[in-house]
């Protein structure tokens, strides 16, 4: 006896008992649909979130912050310095790992105005690596340029929502705006930044969470400092690593340079994307953990259904199994008979399942729109938890199939 | 004439309640091939028992079985199986056709064990439907047919194998004696064709008609009319 028959016979037994086998089945496709869908949250969550990292550099970025004096320094917060283009300077001559810097300062408050409109948004001033190191493109015009920081010229980059806000639909090139009572000229418009899921950035209705990308604008570095700072305090630096392995050792050099550069106060702290990814690592996986034991519950309460429906199928059958055991079944051919028939019940559940993932998947991606997080699908899971019915459909008829397979056919002949 | 079963000396002890039980109290038997005989007895006598050793579906406590020359005596469970399947055609009183499957797929059922083709399992099994007159009720389900016709069918699963025996257990039990009658004309058709037929039964109608009668009683044999001419002795 094949395979292929007792498949064949398997879902015989699931046609001829059609509601019995779906309330049978029940258990294993919710179980294989919330495996399924919880492989497509994580992951959507994990592209998400990866998206975002690449965002804001990728891992190859080591960043700088102000930080809280820790306690035994105290008495020497009054010589505590923030970083400034010196560090830039003796980072860049004593570590050879890293490649690119982008000295930043960030304006405490950037209010626009033109002719009488007004935006307000983020303003940096920075320097010409800032473009490409903080993956801009340029729509219109150009970007800062050593010239401009030389000069402390008053040239003003802006991104594609300020552009919107200030000028609509006249040409922003070469205008000239007041930033903070300033006068600039706007000589560079960025590249409006869509959504990462691909759809377009609606600014209407919803949250529009390109927003932060766009709202922007860049002066040099040097014009920013003279005029709204007074001091040569940076707010921040961004470091690119030439590869992401040596993000570790370069953390801790860029960490010592800074130390002595300060006095030995730990007045800076430097941050990695990597440690970001590490701890949303910790977040996915606890999800996973706890979605995957909401799932494997499910599954073994989906088992013990198939087990007890196979044992009233076998003891319905008896007989039968008694006649085909008098006509020549081994006693395995009547295990794998049985065993198909559990397997086959499962995988029918499982590939339901599947299809009631792929219908929450969508569900939920249509109620979160094209935020970071909507599930993403692959094919992969999707195999792997119809495999996983498989499984359960094994591991739970194999007890009904053993009690089967050693019926004595004189008994099971005689049972009526 | 060949000794196509053999029995000797077999004796089968149950263990029920803690005491035992002898239904087969040293018994031997030769049967040649081309035999059609009756084994009748009343209920208890060991009839059944007999039955099921020389069909291969149980093992005996002590003696020795041979079937075609093969010792089954101590056979596995699955060297048991594969004999059922080969060379004993079993036909119950209850027809035991599976319910849910045509007759064809009935009947073919012994050729999927055995692991014959697909083609080769629908040719056979509709030369044997001929045979047993069923020809155009292949297709039909076990429910949808008369009481005869199921025998009929389940006659024909017993023969699609070309078995050594063919082993009925009271196959006109649940018949009228019309179609009892039929029916074991059949036997006598196809006993007339060759094939070595054993009827179990407690009805000395039908044991009449047979050519050979073995009496059981108590788990021995009383009577054994086979022995005014004798077979071949054992050994010999």
């Amino acid at each position: 006896m094949g395979i292929i028959q007792g498949i064949i016979v398997g879902f015989k037994e699931i046609w001829a008992h059609k509601m019995r086998s779906f309330l049978t089945m029940l258990g294993v496709i919710l179980g294989v649909a919330a495996l399924a869908s919880m492989f497509a949250f994580v992951e959507g969550m994990f592209s998400g979130w990866k998206y975002w990292i690449e965002d804001a550099g990728g891992i190859q970025r080591i960043t700088t912050q102000d930080n809280i004096i820790p306690t035994a320094q105290e008495p020497f917060k009054h010589i505590a310095e923030s970083v400034d283009l010196g560090d830039v300077h003796a980072l860049r001559s004593n570590i050879g790992t890293l490649t690119r810097f982008s000295p930043e300062f960030e304006l405490p408050r950037c209010e626009f105005a033109a002719a009488n409109k007004r935006s307000v948004c983020s303003g940096t001033a920075a320097t010409e690596t800032a473009l490409s190191m903080n993956k801009y493109d340029l729509a219109q015009g150009r970007f800062i340029t050593p010239v401009d920081r030389l000069n402390r010229t008053r040239a003003v980059i802006i991104g594609a929502y300020v552009a919107d806000d200030l000028f609509g639909r006249e040409p922003p090139l070469g205008r000239r705006v007041y930033i903070n009572r300033k006068l600039f000229r706007v000589v560079g418009v960025l590249e409006r930044v869509e959504s990462m899921m691909g759809g377009r950035s609606g600014r209407r209705g919803g949250h529009d969470h390109t927003a932060w990308k766009n709202r922007v604008a860049f002066i040099p570095l040097e014009t920013g400092l003279a005029l709204f700072s007074g001091k040569n305090d940076l707010s921040t630096i961004g470091m690119d690593v030439d590869n992401s392995d040596e993000v570790p050792f370069t953390t801790e050099l860029v960490q010592n340079v800074l130390f002595l550069g300060h006095r030995r106060i730990w007045s800076v702290a430097v941050r990695t994307n990597e440690e970001m990814i590490e701890r949303f690592s910790e977040i996915t996986g606890a999800f996973s953990i706890s979605l995957g034991i909401i799932a494997g519950i499910s599954l073994i309460v989906g088992g013990i259904g198939i087990m007890n429906i196979m044992l009233a199928s076998i003891n319905e059958r008896i007989r039968e199994i008694g006649i085909r055991k008098a006509i020549g079944a081994r006693n395995r051919d009547v295990l794998v008979q049985v065993l198909v028939e559990a397997v086959v019940l499962s995988l029918v559940g499982g590939i339901i399942g599947v299809f009631v993932s792929l219908a929450l998947s969508k569900t939920i991606e249509l109620i979160l729109r094209d935020t970071f997080s909507s599930p993403v699908v692959r094919p992969g899971p999707l195999v792997f938890s119809a495999c996983v019915s498989v499984v359960v459909g094994i591991a739970f008829g194999l007890y009904p199939a053993w009690k089967a397979a050693k019926l004595d056919p004189i008994e099971a002949l005689r049972y009526e | 004439m060949s000794a196509i079963v053999r029995i000797e000396k077999v004796t089968k002890t149950y263990t029920m309640a803690s005491t035992d039980v002898v239904a087969l109290n040293n018994v031997s038997l030769v049967i040649n091939a081309g035999e059609y005989l009756a084994i009748t007895g009343p209920s208890g006598s060991g009839k059944s028992t007999l039955m099921h050793i020389l069909g291969c579906l149980d093992n005996p406590t002590s003696g020795i079985v041979e079937l075609e020359g093969r010792d089954l005596s101590r056979a596995s469970g699955n060297y048991r199986a594969h004999i059922r399947n080969a060379r004993v055609g079993f036909v119950f009183q209850t027809f035991n056709l599976l319910p849910r499957f045509s007759v064809l797929n009935n009947v073919e059922l012994p050729l999927t064990y055995a692991g014959v083709s697909r083609a080769a399992r629908r040719e056979k099994a509709e030369q044997t439907l001929e045979l047993v007159g069923m020809t155009d009720r292949g297709h039909h389900l076990p429910h949808q047919l008369s009481g005869g016709q199921r025998q009929r069918a389940a006659i024909a699963r017993a023969l699609i194998n070309d078995p050594a025996i063919i082993l009925a257990d009271e196959p006109t039990g649940n018949l009228d004696s019309k179609t009892g009658d039929q029916v074991l004309r059949l036997f006598e058709k196809l006993n007339g064709l060759g094939s070595t037929i054993i009827i179990v039964t407690h009805d000395r109608d039908i044991a009449a008609r047979t050519r050979r009668r073995i009496a059981l009683r108590d788990g021995e044999i009383v009577e054994d009319n086979g022995m005014l001419h004798p077979a071949p002795a054992p050994g010999a």
